[in-house]
């Protein structure tokens, strides 16, 4: 009836806490947040993230009779969403090439009066004071959306390189960029997309 | 916990959708570990959003529970996964509805009471040319209303929320925005006016022709093309937001410059001391460009790019240390 599972507590680990659906409440009101904030970050789209996220449980919730797990619950979910989320990408891939054509007229009416060209000058102003690699290395994962692994491949690098020139540029952008988070505020009330 | 040998790797990479789960786990037990951790980390998926263009996320813990929990009661015969395809039936009822009371909200609002008219953005932005042919564009949940007389013995509006405009200036009728005790006077101009989420503050971006921002303490500011205002409604306070402010223009375009003519050059341009600790600093090359940096942030690049560190005595002095550069 009840799903055995090696449940995590902050301090130590309890081995076969039974789980029942009043502790997958509580794993949900305490992962959700982070799950969603993880698979958003894969896929990139609130919606789909959240559907994601309570698509996983709603899984645990079905599967407590026939499920067994012998990592901690927490570890589950990551993995879950992790795996769900990847699966959504490719998904995806395929929908994506169908829409590129049907840019709608309205959105593009929006950016022209609301485009903050200023903010859009200071982003690229810093990106381009970064060091050269640091910077072509940031435009290849934002602009042009290469996984890490393509970009140590296009400019015979490690991956570990990469990693490390994208956390500098980022620790170089907080910086630079840290006074127009004040602005972000405001860009944030009305959705500038 | 558990070593973690450089954060900002760890973050750009959640941030990019590379962590693996366990990196992912890694990285929220370091933003639990304290406040300033997650402040940290909350700077740096700001500064992601602020360059991919995207708006930050936020959600219901609790709605969300609610809405696969009942799923659950219903659901325990029959198991149907939930996918938006369930939904657009339902979406296009909701929109047939919200449109008809956006046209019904709109047409009795402007004909309730003669001479007075208030147009009201409901789910979506709308595009609204007034009597006097100013073009504003409001922003949803925001409305403007206008008093009896507009253009002909006024030209004050109210405005609730965010709005843009586009008016045509008249000295003997200005054009005024009314909003509480702040208040916004055109000279000509083209402008954006924000409000906050919290309803605190209010950004006024100024793109073409001067306007005026006042409050009822008497304190009174003026904005040029390029330049932002903002004004916090509980400290009833306005103050210059001077980052969009174009007047000082620091260009710096270095290449393969030495070091030592890098920092003269720069300490004359921002009027700070600038000393290099090591004569082997000296010949170091560099190669960068920075367009309005403040000098601690370009400091910060150069040092952090060549290896060497930066040491702040003041806002006004600056040493760099190190023996020798990484090329």
């Amino acid at each position: 009836m009840f799903l055995t599972i090696l449940v995590e507590n902050s301090t130590k680990i309890s081995t076969n806490q039974i789980v029942d659906s009043k502790s997958i409440e509580d794993a949900f009101k305490a992962f959700y947040k982070p799950l969603v904030k993880y698979a958003f970050s894969i896929i990139k789209d609130k919606d789909e993230a959240e559907d994601l996220v309570q698509q996983v449980f709603m899984n645990l919730l079905h599967k407590q009779t026939d499920l067994q797990i012998e990592i901690s619950l927490r570890a589950y979910l990551y993995k879950a969403v992790y795996h769900s989320a990847l699966n959504k990408v490719k998904q995806n891939a395929t929908r994506i090439k169908l829409d590129v054509n049907s840019v709608s007229e309205d959105k593009l009416n929006y950016q022209e009066i609301y485009h903050d060209t200023e903010l859009q000058e200071k982003i690229e102003a810093s990106i381009e004071s970064l060091p050269a690699q640091c910077a072509r290395i940031f435009k290849m994962s934002r602009f042009e959306e290469l996984k890490y692994q393509q970009i140590a491949d296009e400019l015979g690098l490690s991956i570990k390189t990469i990693e490390n020139q994208m956390g500098k540029a980022l620790k170089l952008l907080r910086v630079s960029l840290k006074d127009f988070l004040v602005l972000l505020i405001f860009l944030c009330i009305w959705n500038i997309k | 916990m558990e070593n973690i040998s450089n954060i900002d790797d760890l973050i750009s990479k959640f941030l990019v959708g590379e962590a693996s789960p366990e990196e992912a786990m890694l990285l929220d037990d370091w933003k639990n570990a304290n406040a300033t951790n997650n402040a940290y980390y909350l700077e740096c998926e700001k500064v992601f959003n602020l360059i991919d263009n995207q708006a930050d996320i936020e959600f219901d813990t609790e709605i969300a529970w609610n809405k696969i929990s009942t799923h659950q009661k219903v659901e325990e015969v029959k198991i149907v996964p939930i996918t938006k395809n369930r939904f657009p039936l339902f979406a296009a009822a909701a929109s047939v509805i919200v449109l008809l009371c956006i046209g019904l909200y709109f047409s009795v609002l402007r004909n309730s009471v003669s001479g007075k008219v208030s147009y009201t953005a409901l789910n979506t932005e709308i595009k609204q040319t007034l009597n006097d042919s100013t073009k504003t564009v409001i922003a949803p949940n925001s409305s403007i209303d206008i008093e009896e007389g507009f253009n002909t013995k006024h030209r004050n509006v109210k405005l609730k929320g965010s709005a843009y405009f586009d008016i045509k200036h008249d000295e003997k009728l200005p054009f005024t925005i009314q909003m509480g005790k702040f208040n916004i006077k055109d000279i000509g101009t083209k402008f954006n006016v924000k409000t906050s989420k919290d309803n605190d503050s209010i950004i006024v971006l100024v793109y073409e022709g001067i306007v005026e921002l006042s409050n009822n303490k008497q304190q009174k500011i003026t904005l040029n093309a390029n330049q932002s205002g903002y004004y916090i409604v509980s400290k009833d306070e306005i103050a210059n937001l001077d980052l969009l402010d174009k007047k000082s223009v620091l260009n710096f375009n270095f290449k393969n410059a030495r070091l030592q003519e890098v920092v003269t050059q720069l300490s004359e341009a921002y009027n700070v001391k600038i000393k290099l600790d090591n004569k082997g600093q000296y010949d170091c090359t560099y190669t960068s460009q920075f367009k309005n940096e403040k000098i601690d942030v370009v400091l910060m690049v150069i040092t952090e790019t060549l290896g060497l560190e930066l040491v702040e005595i003041s806002k006004t002095e600056y040493i760099i240390k190190g023996s020798k550069c990484v090329q």
